[in-house]
């Protein structure tokens, strides 16, 4: 073949004459042609929706973790539900438990590697504003916990190390906190009182977004129960501050009972040096709480472990996505091979007409080739507008995050014209090795 | 069968000239010895034995015959669509008795011209692209195709039925859709089965 007749072969006009007549032939059956694409359809806007849905989640997830500090370990008291010791502790009427001071002195000294603690003690007592109350949580902690901890300072200031040594009332209120005490008015500068001491507003802080999912499931997102009240309800003092005003015993009354805890510290946030030192240093802590409590009255997060959990969810559900994918792509193919098969030999008659007319049989096999892209490619097209509206639907609807990234259709798109070109070899080659003689004579 | 059944070679002569029409004296198709076998089961069938022919240029040939005698055989390899078990075959000054399948269909598109008995139109397609058809698999560029197609419309009298597809059309306006057909590549050969047949005969004795 000289050079010319190739360049003839693969003009462009030839190509859309081809992909026009292949549009007629399968307007001829419209229903037939639209119910083939379908298994396409589905499969390419399962996918879109599928990975946007999967994506979306699995981002806030990772934002939430992120924001405890990927190289960070926080250790927090709980309350034992041990009943052996409850009972025994009732008769002192005070109920001692948590992590020490002891606990944060052993692992500064024997974890190599840990860089800054910081520890945080909270109480949990009306936070007043003239005769306004909001149940809140108020926080006694130092003044890097801010840094350590990925929450932005939003107005104002945050305390500082001067004022945690000269036990200042001062006062850091976090955004909701601030909105529900000062709906109208400039919060910075005002008073705020607990129980009988006042401290001055001197900043506002980012509400805690992942301390609030974190601890009642990402399902509810702190807006199951009646937890809402306190929910992200903080204020932050310095630490020397609380211990100064309310004592080691913290005191809670409640609606007529009342409540004696004696916790030492709430919360500790350790910092390792570097991300490799994290999981070892994480056992070598639990190895010296494990050693210094009895019983289990705290627990231990460590985001890094929770981030590489959600990758490998993330993995995991990205494999079956793309089993359900390749199954629903190849049940389409198959439907399209099929419907393929039977229409070349309905046109047998056709194909023996144009080989005879001076069709060669790549002629033959590109017009069916064509034939099955188009439909495929066609049912790809429906299945990216179905799989980017779903996910938009999903977000105003059920109001979750759903993320689309640019490669998802592009991909899904490109595997529908493969499917399309795979399966469409076959028919395309049975109807042009058909002997033009015998396709003639066919009825 | 009753009525003896008739094949027709007609070499095509249009107004214009072309190269083909010039070289009168030689024969436009040369068969010779030309055996066709086929195997059936354990026999051997020969349906076609020693044939030599030549038709020249402008000739007009019937083949008649009773039912299988091998008229078809013999139109399939004249034809190009078959090839001869034995001897060889000459189109234009060419051996086609041998040829590769995809320079077989380039010479059925280049050279020949088919009429067949049952019109075998394309269903799907109009008048005009039935007629456009070899044209397209000639690589002729769109514009050129459709003017040369509704020009042959036009003259065997279906210029205001171009864009009708063939079953809206009569029986006799088919069999014109397919002589139209046949004529759209300048065929050196038309080889047509009971070309007229549908005609009424006047209108038949027009297309001849």
């Amino acid at each position: 073949m000289t050079p010319p007749e190739i360049f003839r072969e693969l003009s462009l006009f030839r190509l859309k004459r081809s992909v026009l007549l292949g549009i007629k032939s399968l307007w001829l059956h419209k229903l037939r042609s639209l119910l083939t694409a379908m298994g396409i359809v589905f499969g390419v806007s399962s996918v879109i929706a599928m990975l946007a849905i999967g994506e979306g989640a699995s981002h806030e997830a990772q934002e939430q973790i992120k924001e405890l500090g990927s190289q960070n370990v926080i250790i927090r008291s709980v309350k034992p539900t041990n009943s052996a010791t409850a009972g025994e502790e009732t008769r002192s009427l005070v109920l001692s438990y948590g992590l020490t001071y002891r606990d944060i002195s052993q692992i500064q000294a024997t974890v190599p590697g840990v860089e800054v603690t910081v520890p945080a003690r909270e109480m949990k007592d009306y936070i007043w504003r003239g005769s306004h109350r909001i149940d809140g949580t108020t926080l006694g902690t130092v003044p890097w916990f801010p840094e350590m901890r990925n929450r932005t300072l939003l107005q104002g200031r945050y305390f500082t190390e001067l004022e945690m040594q000269q036990r200042a009332t001062v006062c850091v209120l976090s955004r909701s906190l601030a909105k529900h005490l000062f709906p109208l008015s400039e919060p910075i500068g005002s008073t705020v009182r607990i129980r009988s001491s006042y401290f001055r507003v001197i900043g506002i802080i980012s509400d805690d977004r992942a301390a609030a999912s974190e601890q009642d499931a990402p399902t509810a997102k702190g807006k199951g129960k009646g937890s809402k009240s306190s929910e992200g309800m903080e204020m932050m003092i310095p630490l020397t501050t609380l211990s100064e005003h309310f004592g080691e015993v913290l005191f809670k009354y409640r609606s007529g009972s009342f409540e004696a805890e004696k916790v030492e510290l709430h919360e500790v946030t350790v910092r390792i040096d570097t991300p490799e030192q994290v999981m070892p240093a994480a056992d070598a802590i639990r190895h010296i709480l494990e050693r210094n409590h009895k019983e289990i009255d705290y627990t231990m997060v460590v985001p890094l472990d929770l981030l590489r959990r959600a990758e490998r969810t993330k993995q995991i559900f990205n494999i079956v996505l793309g089993s359900i994918a390749a199954i629903s792509l190849l049940v389409g193919g198959i439907g399209i091979m099929n419907i393929m098969l039977a229409t070349v030999t309905e046109r047998t008659r056709e194909i023996g007409i144009r080989r005879a007319l001076g069709a060669k049989k790549k002629d033959i096999v590109m017009q069916f080739l064509i034939e099955t892209v188009m439909l495929s490619g066609a049912g790809g097209v429906l299945g990216v507008a179905l799989g980017l509206s779903i996910p938009l639907l999903i977000t105003h609807f059920a109001e979750m995050v759903t993320i689309i990234q640019l490669w998802a259709p592009v991909l899904a798109f490109s595997i529908s014209v493969i499917t399309g070109v795979l399966f469409g070899i076959s028919p395309a080659l049975r109807a042009a090795g058909m002997n033009p003689v015998e396709a003639l004579r066919h009825e | 069968m009753t009525a003896p059944e008739s094949v027709v070679v007609a070499p095509a002569s249009r107004a214009v000239p072309t190269p083909a029409s010039k070289k009168l004296a030689a024969p436009v198709i040369e068969l010779r010895g030309v055996e066709k076998h086929y195997q059936m089961g354990d026999t051997l069938v020969k349906a076609l034995q020693g044939i030599d022919l030549k038709i020249r240029h402008g000739d007009y040939i019937s083949i008649l015959g009773p039912s299988g005698c091998g008229k078809s055989t013999m139109l399939n390899i004249l034809g190009c669509l078959d090839q001869p078990s034995v001897g060889q075959y000459l189109l234009d000054g060419i051996d086609v008795s041998e040829l590769p399948d995809d320079e077989l269909s380039q010479v059925r598109g280049k050279k020949l011209g088919f009429i067949f008995q049952s019109y075998n139109l394309i269903q799907q397609l109009t008048v005009v692209e039935n007629i456009e058809v070899p044209l397209y698999y000639q690589g002729v560029p769109e514009k050129e195709s459709r003017e040369i197609a509704v020009e042959l419309a036009r003259r065997v009298g279906l210029g205001k039925r171009l864009d009708h597809r063939p079953t809206e059309l009569s029986g006799g306006q088919q069999q014109r859709v397919a002589i139209a057909r046949a004529l759209s590549n300048d065929p050196a050969v038309i080889l047509a089965d009971e070309a007229t047949g549908n005609l009424d005969s006047k209108s038949g004795g027009d297309i001849l």
